[in-house]
């Protein structure tokens, strides 16, 4: 046998080995490349539905009028504050009894990690007197809730808690998105329409009309 | 002795008779082979190319987002107070619900003379209104106090 007679098979040889070799490297063997080339793809989809967000969340925060959104929180404050306000509260039981004709008696305030509870003794002669009080008090802003009330013989003793939540750092990524929170906001403030704010001395202490209950301690 | 000679002839005669088709054969598939090596290469480049332009956008994004994390503050502080007023607002009041049971009680001539953890007393001298009232509701106790004056005990949530 001459090489130059089978010297032809030399190239389909090599193509093979190439092939083969290759193969194995490319789709079979261990490294796998078209797999990596295929992740590599949805790694970069990943990447630009993120850069998509970013870019709407960006847009999004440079269209927010900063101070027209401190107005918001300061009136949804009014609400729920941030710290506690014993302070308010006295002077919303002492508004709604002035109001409603009871005479509150005694009260005690304990300050609690979210809410204040206040023991409130209430000579009330009868229960119109009583009920006009605690729709009166369920009616401010910061806003009172009624947790209990036990009523006989002209007297009531009534639990109220003044709700509050201090603020939270919200500890949001870039790539978390912004919350739509517009039309909640204008709902929430709509809904606060129907709840008085106590009237503020310049002195910043809540009004006291004293008819009724003058020294709240 | 074997001869060789004859069989290498038929060898050589079978290696020329195929080399035309294999021959072919080897440049479709060398053809084939590099233009799906050429096309990967040209794939992994242009998906490479992407990722870097993405996470360069993306890095100078946070960037820009970070300038902005103040007015992010403020955004997300609104969101949160509107939720925790909405619940405050969607708390349960007991107001219009004693107004309700003080309304059906001075329909039927009864007075509201007591209200513990949910029930409500009245008192009336009417035994059929102190059983309108009571009705399609708990009736905790029904109590005669005096001559012709009953007192009872209903639950009103």
């Amino acid at each position: 046998m001459e090489i130059k007679t089978w010297g032809w098979l030399i190239f389909p040889v090599l193509v093979g080995i190439m092939v083969i070799f290759s193969f194995g490297r490319l789709v079979a063997g261990p490294d796998q490349i078209w797999r990596k080339l295929w992740l590599n793809e949805g790694k970069v989809k990943a990447a630009e539905v993120e850069v998509a967000k970013l870019k709407n969340k960006l847009d999004r925060l440079k269209q927010v009028d900063v101070v027209g959104q401190q107005k918001l929180l300061a009136e949804l404050g009014k609400a729920v504050p941030n710290q506690m306000q014993p302070m308010l509260l006295i002077g919303e039981m002492n508004q709604a009894a002035s109001e409603s004709g009871v005479v509150i008696e005694k009260y005690s305030i304990d300050n609690g990690e979210k809410q204040q509870d206040s023991k409130i003794s209430i000579a009330t002669g009868n229960a119109d007197k009583l009920i006009v009080w605690v729709n009166d008090m369920e009616r401010w802003l910061p806003m009172a809730r009624i947790v209990n009330i036990s009523y006989g013989e002209g007297r009531a003793e009534v639990i109220v808690e003044q709700v509050w939540k201090e603020f939270v750092v919200s500890g949001a990524k870039p790539e978390d998105e912004l919350p739509e929170t517009r039309e909640k906001v204008r709902a929430v403030i709509d809904q606060m329409a129907g709840y008085r704010e106590l009237t503020v001395r310049a002195t910043g202490l809540p009004t006291d009309d004293g008819a009724v209950n003058p020294n709240p301690f | 002795m074997i001869n060789l000679l004859v069989r290498d002839k038929g060898l050589v005669e079978i290696g020329q008779k195929y080399k035309g088709r294999v021959m072919a054969v080897t440049v479709v598939v060398a053809i084939v082979y590099l233009l799906a090596v050429a096309t990967s290469a040209g794939w992994w480049l242009w998906v490479t190319g992407r990722n870097a332009a993405a996470i360069k956008e993306r890095d100078s994004l946070i960037q820009q987002l970070g300038r902005l994390a103040a007015t992010e503050a403020v955004v997300r502080q609104v969101a949160a107070r509107a939720e925790i007023v909405e619940a405050a607002l969607a708390n349960p009041k007991l107001g219009p619900t004693m107004v309700q049971a003080q309304t059906a009680a001075q329909s039927g001539g009864l007075e509201v003379v007591g209200w513990k953890d949910g029930a409500v007393t009245v008192r009336g001298t009417d035994l059929t209104a102190l059983e309108n009232f009571g009705q399609n509701r708990e009736v905790k106790s029904v109590k005669k106090i005096s001559a012709g004056m009953w007192e009872q005990e209903v639950v009103w949530k």
